[in-house]
């Protein structure tokens, strides 16, 4: 009987109830809780210090008027960055791996951009369609190219978000499925994949950081084009 | 396998706003309490060391 190997990424549920609730409310839940102390620890200090660095690297690039975005833009970093930490643990839910939440955030939120930058500058956001210095017979082939370059943006948005998770999650699924599964004496092969996956493990977390921060960083920057 | 039933994915998509509503005023209150300038204490290393 061949296992399905997607059940893990089916909704948890829990006496007939989803769990799917708790874990996107998990890092809301969790995270930034007021503490009573006044007077920064090192736990407080850890977190003012991500944040600065998250917001000068993100910010640095945009315009004034897009500074009021900051705020927002940390907390999506910082949730969708919890949410695949939280996922990397032994039997728990990938929430960033399901396309309704990716694609929630990022139609939406690219939407927002576009409407901003036909808005306030319509006149700039429609020269976006013609890169400069194009030459003039390929005009027509660039705008067609152009406008489906920006229209296929929000599903690559969200699709690179939750394929990435997805693959990754699969690929230490189906290696831990070898390990469990290879026959004593070939125990040389048995060490060779735990230790392929314990590095791929290292590499999964790096993947749940960098997709967080690209999904953030493509957002600003196409604020960047239209603010 | 894709959901394609409208209904876990409307849930889904009014939680995870839900949840980015609740997380961002989180952070508007820990960026008012906490500003990002260092005051009120020595400098500590920013990883939390129990030493």
């Amino acid at each position: 009987m061949i296992p399905n190997l997607f059940e893990i990424f089916a909704t948890p549920y829990l006496l007939k109830m989803p769990l799917m609730w708790l874990a996107v409310m998990m890092p809301a839940m969790v995270l930034f809780t007021p503490s009573q102390h006044l007077v920064t620890g090192r736990y407080i200090l850890l977190k003012k210090w991500t944040m600065k660095q998250f917001t000068k690297q993100i910010m640095n690039p945009l315009p004034t008027q897009g500074h009021k975005w900051t705020v927002f833009f940390m907390t999506l970093m910082m949730t969708l960055t919890s949410m695949n930490m939280i996922s990397l643990l032994p039997h728990t839910f990938t929430p960033t791996a399901q396309l309704a939440l990716t694609m929630a955030l990022a139609f939406p939120l690219w939407m927002a951009t576009v409407i901003i930058g036909v808005l306030k500058k319509t006149t700039r956001s429609l020269a976006h369609f013609l890169p400069e210095g194009s030459p003039t017979i390929l005009i027509p082939a660039l705008v067609v190219v152009e406008t489906i370059s920006l229209l296929i943006r929000p599903l690559a948005l969200g699709v690179r978000l939750a394929a990435n998770l997805t693959a990754g999650h699969l690929l230490l699924q189906l290696m831990a499925l070898a390990i469990i599964h290879l026959p004593t004496p070939m125990w040389p092969a048995t060490v060779a994949v735990a230790t392929t996956l314990m590095l791929l493990t290292i590499l999964e977390v790096a993947v749940a950081l960098i997709q967080a921060y690209v999904f953030v960083l493509l957002l600003s920057l196409y604020l960047q084009e239209n603010i | 396998m894709p959901q394609l039933n409208p209904a876990p994915w409307l849930s889904t998509m009014v939680l995870v706003w839900l949840s980015l509503g609740v997380m961002h005023q989180k952070v508007k209150l820990f960026q008012n309490i906490y500003p990002t300038t260092m005051c009120c204490g020595a400098p500590r290393p920013p990883w939390p060391w129990p030493w």
